[in-house]
């Protein structure tokens, strides 16, 4: 185990033994993250696994958005050493987008079909700050310019399906940054979109956190884009964390499902 | 608001398909009043008339000419706004039923307006709260809409209210020392009265209406707020709703502000629907509360054998079905971004 990169003060969000249950139709509990640890610095963490071993789950119960028939625990939650475990909802409100954001797989799905893209980031700004109308859209404007949109204006205007895969997750981008956050968490962020919009997704995401400094959990199943582009790793399997790990040693990672995806990565 | 090429395009295909629905139902209603087993003739000349007489009458209905002639004249009455009239009454179609609809409209459109304004607030918020206790109230109110018969639901109104508590008046649109103090302006008594600045008339016209627009708007009720809980928890599940979350927005916030207008454009379509139903003329109620709308005049003329009359009524059903989905098909392309690509 390497932690080297991220010891102590350094640390944004402190998360121990998070634990998440499901509740079957016949009433059993079925719990699906086992009691994980972990922490996120001013840095690039991965999260691989395959489906269902618990990644977007470890996401979404940090920010409390879970489905309802879901139980959520944890000794503690903190981020900048405020404990999130104990927020009401109306706190939490308050908190989620303004601290910690979130893009998601598929900017299609993501976005308010019927609302302009202009006024979807401008909800976003005046959620979280007490400033006019016309101000949040200008600060929207600005934001796109940011993701190096094309034509923003135009953008503004736009519905989100007038918008390509790789546009839509630009105004996400935009969006979830436009607060300001200090932890971005990327729920497989690239998957839904074209080979040669990934990498430009990618460098963008990795150009906008760079710039400001702020954490990034990078969710994604791809084991080599994770590898080559964050700077540390955790690997999960079956809810459990099994392997944390520096991104360049993923190579020579011991625990044998990490063994066992890398194999599998390079026979394809 | 989006007005294009595209935009007055799509207007065009809908406006397009409605005149087709529209040249169908006429074709349909030429055709059943040809195949019904009365025979015209005699409902007009009597059962003593003469041979001669019988003939000219039949000359006179333009009966002796080809079917495509007989369609042709009917579809030129039409176009002039002749429905014929009445065998019964020898009154005009079309004045008969300028008489009864706006009574049925006053009632139909005052039972839909119950129904939103109660149907669409209960569903969401049966959607909000799944199996909580306003899910159990819509699902109660949904199960009686569609068990109890409009009927049965009428008299016991009526007998509590107007027999036993006496806290509504009886059947009719208004009492009868009132009638004829409004003249008819939009048929409308509610309005009329209150243009005519009658506040009498008004108020007694409003305790008449207000059962029996209550026993239809619980139907009304059952059927929007059953179709907006399904709306809402569809449109729950969307992606984008999870995104309003992570930006910080409560659920309560995220209901009405992104949730709601999404289902809108749906909502539309089944008040249209529910409303058209409703002016079809409600039979049974119209029946029971004495109710001098489409319902009860159809009814009658369907009692008598008066084929032009019951033609007359459903033309009319059927063109007013004709524009309320037209005018819901537009509107939900003027507000739907979706529907524009």
């Amino acid at each position: 185990m390497n932690r080297s990169a991220n010891d102590g003060m350094n640390n944004l969000i402190e998360v121990e033994n998070l634990r998440v249950s499901f509740r079957t139709r016949l009433g059993e509990e079925s719990e699906v993250l086992h009691g994980i640890s972990f922490n996120v610095g001013h840095e690039k963490l991965g999260i691989v696994g395959e489906s269902g071993s618990g990644k977007s789950i470890t996401a979404r119960s940090i920010l409390r958005i879970m489905p309802p028939g879901s139980s959520t625990t944890a000794d503690s939650i903190s981020f900048k050493g405020r404990e999130l475990t104990t927020l009401s909802e109306k706190e939490m409100c308050k908190f989620r987008g303004k601290h910690i954001s979130m893009i998601m797989q598929d900017p299609k799905y993501s976005l308010n079909p019927t609302m302009r893209i202009g006024d979807q980031i401008a909800e976003m700004l005046r959620l979280h700050t007490k400033i006019g109308k016309k101000e949040a859209l200008d600060r929207s404007l600005a934001a796109l310019e940011s993701v190096h949109m094309r034509d923003p204006e135009r953008v503004m205007r736009a519905y989100p399906l007038e918008l390509s895969g790789g546009m839509g997750q630009r105004v996400m981008i935009a969006m979830m940054l436009i607060t300001a956050p200090g932890l971005l968490i990327a729920d497989e962020p690239t998957s839904a979109l074209d080979v040669s919009v990934q990498l430009q997704i990618l460098s963008l995401l990795d150009e906008l956190v760079t710039k400001s400094n702020m954490g990034l959990m990078f969710i994604s199943h791809a084991l080599h884009m994770v590898s080559s582009f964050c700077d540390r790793v955790i690997v999960m399997y079956k809810g459990n964390i099994v392997e944390t790990c520096a991104a360049s040693e993923l190579a020579n990672a011991t625990h044998p499902y990490t063994r066992r995806l890398l194999d599998a990565t390079e026979t394809i | 608001m989006y007005i294009n090429k595209t935009f007055f395009r799509e207007m065009a295909k809908v406006l397009f398909s409605a005149l087709v629905t529209l040249f169908g139902l006429l074709i349909l209603t030429f055709f059943i009043a040809r195949l019904l087993p009365i025979d015209p003739v005699l409902a007009v000349v009597g059962e003593q008339a003469s041979e001669a007489a019988y003939e000219r009458a039949r000359q006179d209905l333009g009966l002796d000419k080809s079917l495509f002639q007989q369609l042709i004249l009917y579809l030129q009455n039409i176009v002039q706004g002749d429905l014929g009239q009445s065998f019964l009454t020898r009154n005009d179609i079309v004045d008969d039923l300028k008489r009864v609809f706006p009574a049925t409209i006053e009632l139909a459109t005052t039972a839909t307006i119950i129904g939103v304004l109660i149907g669409v607030p209960l569903g969401t918020w049966a959607a909000a709260k799944q199996d909580g206790w306003p899910d159990h109230v819509a699902r109660f109110l949904g199960v009686l809409g569609h068990s109890v018969p409009a009927f049965w639901l009428g008299m016991i109104a009526l007998l509590i209210f107007y027999a036993k508590l006496g806290v509504v008046p009886g059947p009719g649109r208004v009492d009868d020392i009132y009638y004829g103090l409004v003249t008819q302006q939009t048929g409308l008594i509610l309005v009329d009265s209150l243009m005519q600045g009658q506040i009498e008339v008004f108020r007694n016209a409003v305790s008449h209406l207000i059962l029996p627009a209550t026993v239809l708007g619980i139907f009304s009720v059952a059927n929007i707020s059953r179709m907006t809980r399904n709306f809402v928890l569809a449109e729950l599940r969307q992606e984008y709703v999870t995104t309003a979350r992570v930006k910080g927005m409560d659920m309560r916030t995220i209901i009405i502000r992104q949730v709601l207008p999404n289902t809108f454009v749906s909502l539309i379509t089944v008040i249209a629907l529910q409303l058209g139903a409703l002016l079809e003329g409600a039979v049974l109620t119209e029946t029971i509360f004495g109710w001098p709308g489409l319902g009860l005049y159809m009814k009658n003329s369907l009692l008598n054998a008066d084929t032009n009359a019951v033609l007359g009524g459903t033309l009319l059903v059927g063109v007013t079905f004709i524009l309320l989905n037209t005018g819901a098909d537009a509107l939900y392309r003027i507000l739907d971004p979706r529907a524009r690509n």
